[in-house]
């Protein structure tokens, strides 16, 4: 029964889907009560994965569904992350709807077959299953990048991220492949096993597995040097669903990365002098990139690959022994809330149309709208690391975890760069309170999104001062 | 933890951080403009005099800290709540807390747009300025250091002058690179001392010769920025140029004292060693920024800039205080900070009063007000003596007591700094000559009203502390004596007990 | 060189000749039918493939397709399914119900969405 305990919330979230989806068939469902039926759903999941995670029970490798699923306070709380990523990201999208108008109930329904792949991705310890829930994540994802066929815009990012997603795919099939060529199994229990006894460079089949899965890793979370999708498709997709990719996808693959790279001391001990300079070239292409967006979406991806590399030094710092990946969860939990913020945000400021997309087009905010425009200052500078806010205490443990791990280096490099970084996030502050307003921002409907940037407002200095991830 | 003391009592220190910043939270429901003003009036006088409570209480014949509260806060890094005070750091607090309504009074009128916002910017600034002085726990120090900065920059990029948003990115881009490396050091400390964030515990530490000098220019960069010393200086006239008064009173008053504190908590007891290796580039910067200031100072026809300089040029009496180390040097430094704080403060308030009649800070147009307002320039006159050094008021003696600690250490570096003071007498002399009487073609001033009552509160007690602390500067001394005296006995101990080159040491 | 790769050379020389004479003789000799509709470019039920990329052409046949597709592999997958259902017991058979009850709702989604009906 232990098994079913532990994906007890991904049966919600799954069995929700496809209630939604078949109630979306029955044609007697308004758009405005699938939003709060799913925002209900998610908050359903969320409560159950809580209790979950509160009971305790943790299945170790090799226990859960033979092997093939794992459970630790890690991917639990990377669960509960993933769902109140979905409950936010249904509250921006109830709130974009009544302003743009191509929804319909499939899209809530995508939104929870999304986050049960996620889920089941944290979970994941055997390399087939990881295949099946990286697919159920991403085919529901494309179908949501490309969700409003009118724009030319659009096309462009779905057809961007399906070859891009694709080929990610393809690589991770071929290095499973080859890993299990090499170890004799997919279970990652038994590879961890084979290695402890084998000598991980001894075997270039697995040498060659491993890279092509986490390449696969890296395309996903737009690591240096697959980076060059994410900024069209971000700007491309409609804003409920970036923000949900922005985070929840990122969380999910970053969990699952962990898992993956702790296997084994010797054959992490390979990949990280090379995740070093991934995490370095993330980090400053990324800033890079994001300094000369005009476009706060844009702006938005291009620090999404900033944050992978704070990600990826988290990665490099972690230790394979007592792996509980608190601070990588931690970082993550609190770009989630940041980035959530902003797009709840940008839900009821945006406009038709995602009218309000460019800096500019911030002006004045301020005055015209004081605590929106305080809750986005909180969020970028949280983003950007400036204390006391969530961004700054896990930047704080992930070089503290970095300089425990003697890499100093990359723990000076990660600040320089999130020195860098305030260079854009601040442009958006100055614009909202520095220049006068030019209009009105007038927002039409009633709508979930403001009580969303509220109460995100609060939980990032809530999870920065309470860290209870850790 | 036998280096903390705890005082029976309300956790006055907390109420002290807490208060503003609860202060700060109610604002936010509020949208009354004048109900905002006497509301922050409210809460940095009662934060004010909350502070007089640690004053008398503090035990004078102590060097430990005092009024401490330590709560675990983040268990599983050992990261604590811990605040205290010490003499080092009391008069800093108290200074603190008694700048803050003043600056609220200085605001009342010259701020006309947001006023909610900007009183929750000054209430928050206040919070964690007090924190800084007070904490304990070095986690909590950095994020309060850093936490400075955004209501700071705010003040600066929505109330500034016309080259705002230029001077508060160049503020808040430079302090903050400045404390990069600060972070680092703090985590090499932390992994290094057994995983502990407690201040007290990393000091008098024996760490090996590369990794003081390594840490002691991470600390360099932090405080020497923030002070600012000579070459990394230029933030701060633009910054000073651009804020409103009361974020300039801010700035000079208690945002710069940050650097100096920084160096005598931080520098001295964690870096002993490197900090005897550093000590003569770090006089040598501290003479050339009195220098430099002071000439710079003397060139500038902008009233704020030329007090901006006359910063760079004081801070540099204090630097050069505390790294000659020796008693006077130190105990002067740190009188000469309050001292700073309470001249500098008072003529940025001053002129900030001249800018609200004539909306312009430029010399030439404030020239020959005397007649019409006899009573600003009397105030101007008092602080203008003050800020170079005349004797009787309180720049005096503790400039004194620094050149007479640094007569001590050596003679040539006094002789050099000696013109630092004449060159303030210069620029100073010429602005107040200048204002008060100007020179035959003076613009027409008749129109000018003298200062209100208002203005006349704001001014009062700075003056009084001018000459309080220049007829009778040992009743700040002695809070400061024991404390000081028990840093150099440390620093002393540490010197015979690791360091081979023993003629290096303090004399 | 041993006997066999002997045979073997022989055999492969042999198929690279006799293969290209075959597929010559057949092109010379061969019966030939020609017409319009034979010499039709034809693509999954789409007539003119050859034009504009980006015309616009029916989509029910894919749809169609694709359907077909997931239940005939559902089909495939059954078969080792029921070869191993004795071992597989109770758990093997609860398994496939979840199974094909997934299936089936997708399929009761398509039929209400009218995917199925040929307009």
């Amino acid at each position: 029964m232990l098994d079913f305990i532990i994906i007890l919330p991904l049966l919600v979230v799954g069995a929700g889907a496809i209630a939604l989806m078949l109630l979306a068939s029955m044609e007697n469902l308004s758009e405005g009560s699938t939003a709060l039926v799913s925002i209900g759903i998610f908050a359903f999941a969320f409560a159950v994965q809580l209790m979950v995670s509160v009971s305790g029970n943790v299945a170790p490798y090799e226990t859960a569904f033979s092997g093939m699923l794992t459970a630790s306070t890690f991917t639990k709380v990377a669960g509960l992350i993933i769902l109140a990523c979905g409950l936010f990201s249904c509250m921006i999208a109830q709130t974009y709807f009544t302003q743009n108008k191509f929804s319909s109930p499939e899209f809530y329904s995508l939104m929870m077959f999304a986050a049960s792949g996620m889920l089941l991705l944290t979970m994941a310890a055997e390399l087939i299953t990881l295949f099946i829930s990286l697919e159920i994540m991403s085919l529901a994802i494309y179908v949501l990048v490309g969700y409003d066929r009118s724009r030319i815009k659009r096309s462009e990012a779905v057809l961007k991220y399906l070859m891009l997603g694709a080929f990610a795919g393809a690589f991770f099939t071929m290095g499973a492949a080859l890993i299990y060529g090499g170890a004799g199994s997919t279970r990652f229990a038994l590879i961890s096993k084979y290695l402890a006894t084998n000598s991980f460079l001894e075997s270039p089949v697995l040498v060659a597995g491993t890279l092509l899965v986490i390449v696969a890793f890296l395309f996903k979370v737009a690591a240096f040097p697959f980076h060059a999708w994410v900024v069209d498709v971000y700007d491309g997709a409609p804003l409920p669903v970036t923000g949900f990719m922005a985070t929840g996808v990122k969380t999910a693959i970053f969990a699952v990365f962990a898992n993956f790279i702790v296997l084994d001391n010797g054959m992490k001990g390979v990949w990280v002098d090379y995740l070093f300079y991934v995490a370095v070239f993330t980090m400053f292409a990324g800033n890079l990139i994001a300094i000369g967006q005009n476009n706060l979406k844009r702006m938005l991806a291009a620090s999404g690959i900033v944050h992978s590399g704070y990600l990826i030094i988290a990665l490099v710092a972690v230790g394979t022994e007592n792996f509980t990946g608190g601070v990588i969860i931690f970082y993550l939990a609190a770009y989630a809330a940041a980035t959530l913020g902003v797009f709840t945000a940008l839900a009821y400021l945006g406009g038709t149309d995602e009218r309000r997309d460019s800096f500019d087009d911030f002006k004045g905010l301020a005055k015209v709208r004081p605590y929106t425009a305080a809750a986005i200052t909180i969020f970028m500078l949280s983003m950007a690391g400036i204390p006391p806010t969530a961004g700054f205490m896990g930047k704080f443990y992930i070089i503290t975890d970095a300089i425990r791990a003697d890499q100093m280096l990359l723990a000076v490099l990660g600040i320089v760069s999130s020195i860098l970084s305030m260079w854009y996030y601040l442009r958006l502050v100055i614009m909202m309170y520095f220049k006068e307003p030019e209009e009105s921002f007038e927002v039409s409907g009633v709508s979930l999104a403001p009580v969303g940037t509220m109460i995100l407002a609060v939980s990032v200095f809530a999870i920065g001062f309470y860290p209870v991830f850790l | 933890m036998d280096q903390l003391l705890i005082n029976p009592g309300p956790p006055l220190l907390s109420i002290l951080i807490f208060l503003p910043l609860a202060g700060a939270l109610f604002l936010l429901l509020v949208n009354n403009e004048n109900f905002a003003r006497y509301w922050t009036l409210a809460v940095t006088g009662i934060a004010a005099l909350l502070s007089l409570p640690i004053l008398t209480g503090f035990d004078r014949g102590s060097a430990q800290f005092q009024f401490v509260e330590k709560h675990a806060w983040i268990e599983t890094l050992n990261i604590n709540y811990v605040v205290g005070v010490d003499g080092i750091s009391l008069l800093l607090l108290l200074m603190t807390t008694f700048i803050m309504p003043f600056c609220v009074l200085a605001s009342w009128t010259y701020i006309k747009t947001r006023v909610q916002s900007f009183m929750i910017c000054l209430l928050i600034m206040e919070s964690a300025m007090v924190g800084v002085f007070v904490a304990l726990d070095f986690v909590l120090f950095y994020i309060l250091w850093e936490a400075m900065l955004i209501p700071m920059y705010l003040l600066i990029g929505i109330w500034g002058g016309p080259r705002k948003i230029y001077a508060s990115i160049k503020f808040f881009l430079y302090t903050l690179a400045g404390s990069v490396l600060l972070l680092v050091g703090i985590i090499w400390l932390y992994i290094t001392n057994n995983y502990s964030f407690f201040i007290p515990d990393m000091m008098w530490q024996h760490y090996s010769v590369t990794a003081q000098v390594l840490l002691f220019l991470a600390f360099f960069l932090a405080f020497a920025i923030k002070v600012p010393m000579f070459p990394f200086h230029t933030w701060l006239p633009a910054a000073h140029v651009e804020a409103p008064t009361a974020g300039s009173v801010i700035l000079a008053s208690i945002l710069l004292k940050m650097g100096t504190y920084g160096f005598l908590r931080f520098a001295l007891p964690m870096t002993p060693e490197a900090t005897v290796m550093m000590m003569p580039y770090v006089l040598g910067l501290s003479i050339a920024g009195i220098i430099y200031g002071g000439f710079t100072a003397l060139a500038q026809s902008d009233m704020k800039k030329l007090i901006a300089y006359s910063s760079v040029g004081h801070m540099g009496f204090v630097t050069l205080g505390i790294f000659v180390l020796n008693q006077q040097g130190i105990e002067g430094a740190i009188l000469q900070m309050i001292n700073h704080g309470v001249t500098t403060g008072a003529l940025f308030l001053c002129v900030g009063m001249i800018y609200e009649r004539t909306h312009s800070r430029e010399l030439l147009s404030a020239t020959g007000v005397g007649q019409y307002m006899p009573v600003f320039v009397t105030f101007l006159g008092f602080f203008s003596l003050s800020s170079f050094g005349f004797p009787g008021t309180n720049s005096f003696v503790g400039e004194f007591m620094i050149l007479a600690g640094t007569f001590e250490y050596s003679i040539p570096l006094a002789l050099a700094a000696i013109p630092g003071a004449v060159l303030a007498a210069a620029y100073m002399l010429r602005m107040l000559q200048k204002v008060v009487w100007g020179g035959t073609d003076n613009p027409d001033q008749s129109w000018l009203t003298d200062l209100n009552v208002r203005e006349i509160v704001t001014l009062t007690p700075f003056l009084i502390f001018v000459f309080w602390i220049g007829l009778s500067p040992q009743h700040f001394l002695d809070l400061m004596q024991t404390s000081v005296t028990n840093l150099l006995d440390n620093f002393t101990a540490y010197s015979s007990q690791y360091m081979a080159a023993a003629d290096l040491i303090v004399r | 060189m041993s006997a066999e790769l002997v045979l073997s050379s022989v055999i492969f020389f042999g198929l690279a000749v006799i293969i290209p004479v075959i597929m010559l003789l057949t092109a010379v000799f061969g019966p030939r039918s020609g017409g319009v509709a034979k010499n039709d470019a034809y693509e999954s039920g789409i007539k003119h493939v050859v034009g504009m990329a980006d015309q616009k052409f029916s989509v029910k046949f894919y749809l169609l397709a694709i359907l077909f597709l997931i239940f005939d592999i559902e089909a495939v997958f059954m078969y080792p399914w029921a070869v191993s259902l004795r071992e597989l017991g109770m758990f093997g058979f609860l398994e496939m119900v979840v199974f094909i009850l997934l299936l089936l709702t997708g399929l009761i989604y398509i039929l209400k969405k009218g995917v199925l009906n040929w307009r």
